[in-house]
């Protein structure tokens, strides 16, 4: 695990893998898309986007693919934003030991 | 978790140079790569019956797979299909732990491809490691950009690719060559490629560590009787470094000679001799590394092997136990279901809408009619007529305009349709009726639906 330990590695450069921050946009980015992907996925198996260009107001003049595109991201920001929010509450919390990066 | 955590997730990383290896999961990893990439990149481009083979046609709402055409009202088949994925899973990293992390999963093939990019132009280990540590030379210079630019177009070809399963792959070839690529189609493969580029040639096995669930949930998918890799510690403690051909009995040492290629070779950067952990991939390389050094050594071969915790503890490893029973049993009864529910299903669809404006009128002297709007789906590959009956009540006849009704290949049709029955026939109030619509020229592509009518 602490490869920076292991003598016979230390010819090698002391280039960093990701810092605590980026790790947590990597983990908090990477499973917010895994959940928008299976959410987009399900909801335009039932629901054509252009049914909801029909509905919406303002009218949007949009195409399916586009309306597919929109509705992907808005649930990736979405559940990214959740993402976030939930590691944000956690890391700021007093309860819990703060880690050392 | 409190005492462990800041240490084993928050430690500063170095970088991994795993050292390649040869060895027979070496080789079996690389097939697997040859195999499971070779497919994606070649199967965009197979065709059946003039169009492409595989397709998921978002822009008209129907997936082509092989001869079938699934529409949307066919998810349930998908759903079903994903089922089945999830339980295939659980059954085989039940009975041989993470062979789908070691083996088959994109982010291990990818990375193993980028890998060998790496190998291609920098060279093997310590050159790489040289490398990477000299100053900026031209070479130095020369090296990095050629590799990266080995990334980016492997990157962008896998992008083209995926998005090639989603828009008929010949076309977005030729829109390619012409530079006329539509802007969605242009965002997604950049999109793609970046990801590609992204998890296999820069975040590669931190992917496993930091952000993968299925390594942190596998674990509750196994017991003392999954296959996983593992050092043999009574054969192998004491550990410790001894001249060649000495008895280590004499030493009092065991098989394990310390000499850490087994740490060396890891792409996750851990040490298998701690027992089983959750960054391990089960890739095997330590298998193969290991096996190399008995061999120097002339020992027996496996101090690091396959096996399960009751096989490393001396004792007998049962493969028919009750979650693998279950899992099987589940398993093979959905793929049953599967196929035989794909066989029966029906190329037609009907939906029957009842006129919201009235219940019932009387047309004509003596008859009762109520009026309805047909929606026929032929998803079927070639044009078909069909014509329509209805059954339920006494003098119950239906007409359509026109009677016989045509309805081209993957095409969708609307026709309005009069339900009659004799004024008296019948007693007032709802009744459920039954619409049958046939195919004239296929006897077994017929479908039902239900619908109510109104009489005074």
């Amino acid at each position: 695990m602490d490869a920076g330990s292991d003598p016979q590695r230390d010819d090698g450069p002391e280039i960093h893998e990701l810092s605590r921050r980026q790790r947590d946009a990597a983990v908090a980015g990477w499973s917010s898309f895994l959940a928008a992907a299976f959410g987009s996925m399900v909801l335009f198996a039932f629901v054509d986007p252009m049914t909801l260009v029909e509905v919406t107001e303002p009218p949007l003049p949009v195409e399916r693919m586009t309306g597919y595109a929109i509705g992907f991201f808005f649930i990736w920001i979405l559940t990214a934003a959740s993402a976030a929010l939930t590691l944000y509450l956690l890391r700021t919390s007093h309860a819990e030991p703060q880690p050392k990066d | 978790m409190t005492e462990i955590a800041p240490q084993s997730l928050y430690a500063a990383q170095t970088k991994i140079y795993p050292r390649e290896i040869d060895g027979v999961f070496a080789r079996l990893r690389i097939a697997a790569m040859v195999v499971l990439l070779g497919g994606y990149y070649l199967t965009a481009w197979l065709t059946w019956d003039g169009r492409q083979a595989l397709l998921f046609d978002l822009p008209a709402r129907k997936f082509y797979v092989l001869g079938l055409v699934l529409w949307p009202q066919d998810f349930f088949f998908l759903s079903w299909l994903l089922i089945i994925a999830a339980l295939s899973l659980f059954f085989f990293t039940a009975l041989a732990g993470r062979v789908w992390c070691g083996y088959a999963c994109p982010q291990t093939v990818w990375t193993e491809a980028f890998l060998w990019m790496d190998w291609l132009v920098e060279g093997r280990g310590p050159a790489r490691r040289k490398l990477d540590a000299g100053p900026w030379t031209a070479n130095k210079l020369w090296r990095k950009s050629a590799k990266q630019a080995l990334w980016i177009v492997f990157a962008l070809w896998t992008g083209f690719t995926f998005v090639g399963y989603f828009t008929p792959i010949r076309e977005l070839g030729r829109e390619v060559a012409q530079l006329s690529l539509g802007g969605w189609e242009t965002f997604w493969i950049l999109f793609y490629g970046f990801a590609t580029y992204g998890n296999a040639g820069f975040l590669r096995e931190q992917v496993c560590k930091y952000m993968c669930p299925y390594a942190r949930f596998q674990s509750a998918m196994f017991d003392r009787d999954t296959l996983v890799v593992s050092y043999d510690e009574v054969r192998g403690e004491p550990r410790g470094s001894r001249p060649r051909g000495t008895d280590p009995r004499t030493l009092q040492l065991g098989s394990c000679i310390d000499c850490r290629m087994c740490v060396q070779v890891c792409p996750t950067g851990i040490d298998i001799r701690k027992g089983l952990q959750y960054e391990c991939i089960a890739c095997a390389a330590c298998i193969d590394a290991c096996d190399g050094v008995m061999d120097k050594m002339q020992y027996a071969r496996g101090l690091i092997r396959y096996s399960t915790q009751h096989g490393i503890e001396g004792r007998a490893t049962r493969v028919l136990r009750p979650r693998v029973i279950v899992y099987a049993t589940l398993l093979t009864l959905l793929c049953g279901g599967f196929v035989t529910a794909l066989l029966l299903r029906t190329p037609l669809d009907l939906d029957v809408i009842r006129d919201r404006n009235a219940l019932y009128r009387e047309s004509r002297p003596g008859y009762i009619e109520n009026v309805y709007t047909l929606r026929i789906i032929n998803k079927d590959s070639a044009r078909h007529t069909y014509s329509l009956h209805a059954e339920g009540l006494p003098t119950l006849v239906v007409e359509t305009d026109p009677p016989v009704l045509e309805v081209g290949a993957g095409q969708v049709r609307t026709i309005a349709a009069r339900a009659l029955v004799e004024d008296g026939a019948v007693s007032g109030g709802g009744h459920t009726i039954t619409f049958r619509l046939a195919a004239n020229d296929a006897p077994a592509l017929t479908t039902t639906e239900k619908a109510r009518l109104f009489t005074p």
